[in-house]
């Protein structure tokens, strides 16, 4: 996955979208998943955010 | 039971979930029969075509995207976390997958226990757009549009024609499968940038304009962010435009911006690292 991110066409692609490809290690996308399940829980407790 | 699967989270952070041993398999596997991606909305739907396309040239197999957009991605996301955990099944979606936990009581899977994390893939840009300010790119249509007064109607817009994340406010372009977010006063939306994320200041927004329904333009007004983007260099940065009011705004206004934004802005959980 990480190396077809890297492949100038895929690179491409997702530029014309507005996406930066930026690939990264199992290990990093399950502590961003922690850190972001934490945060948002606190972000929509606090602003009291409901789903529409 | 759910299970573990294969899964590829993208979010604004672009993301991919499986254990390495399950990605060998998945590759072994998908070499006698066949594999799907499974993705939440329109944005990843580009994501996961690109991707999924290259994926079946290097295995010599077609891998179909099966595009599930939805309750705000959550049919999708469940599809995926029921699937067998056999390495067939890839999962594509944004930050809403954590950020569902909270706002769906029902959330129907765990972002955590029911998913294995293969990687992350990309990082998508916010924009504020406004449909009513014409040419004037500046910080008073930016400011107005933070008061809700002429960002409404661009909201409105954006809510109606929205099928992939409302709450998000995102715009899309049902044609070009653009997608911007209005992360405006009184809508709840992710605001300029994720917290804890890294800035991408070079990604390039794609548009200055973006077509909305009904032949109505949609002016982007700042690039998310503390960086202007590089295809819209004379467009700020929402950290650039700052909070200033048109010199004739009444000072009640101004005072209750001002807390607005203080409010905002000062979240400890916005703010944490």
């Amino acid at each position: 996955m990480n190396a077809l991110l890297k492949v100038p066409d895929v690179a491409d692609a997702l530029a014309k979208q507005g996406l930066q490809p930026t690939g990264g290690t199992a290990e990093q996308l399950e502590e961003m998943t922690k850190t972001d399940l934490e945060r948002w829980t606190i972000v929509v407790r606090d602003a009291k955010i409901q789903a529409d | 039971m759910r299970g573990k699967s294969l899964s590829i989270l993208s979010a604004l952070a672009v993301v991919a979930f499986a254990s390495t041993v399950a990605a060998r398999r998945n590759r072994t596997r998908a070499s006698r029969s066949g594999s799907s991606c499974v993705h939440t909305g329109t944005g990843i739907d580009i994501l996961a075509r690109t991707l999924g396309q290259k994926m079946g040239d290097d295995w010599k197999i077609a891998v179909p995207v099966d595009n599930r957009p939805g309750a705000s991605g959550n049919i999708g996301t469940e599809a995926a976390a029921k699937s067998p955990p056999d390495g067939y099944t890839l999962l594509m979606t944004a930050a809403t997958i954590v950020q569902n936990r909270s706002l769906f009581k029902t959330a129907p899977y765990d972002p955590i226990a029911d998913f294995a994390p293969i990687a992350p893939l990309a990082i998508g840009r916010l924009a504020l757009v406004n449909a009513s300010v014409g040419e004037r790119e500046d910080r008073e249509g930016i400011h107005r549009a933070c008061a809700g007064q002429s960002g409404e109607d661009e909201l409105r817009v954006a809510r109606k024609r929205n099928t992939a994340s409302p709450r998000d406010g995102i715009v899309q372009d049902n044609d070009r499968h653009q997608r911007r977010a209005c992360p405006v006063q009184g809508h709840r939306g992710r605001g300029a940038g994720s917290p804890g994320r890294p800035d991408p200041g070079d990604v390039p927004a794609r548009t200055r304009r973006v077509a909305s329904r009904g032949g109505r333009k949609l002016n982007m007004l700042a690039a998310g962010g503390t960086q202007r983007a590089s295809a819209t260099p004379n467009v700020p940065s929402l950290a650039e435009a700052g909070g200033r009011a048109p010199r004739s705004t009444p000072i009640s206004g101004t005072d209750s911006m001002h807390r607005r934004a203080r409010r905002r802005t000062s979240s400890r959980s916005l703010t944490a690292k």
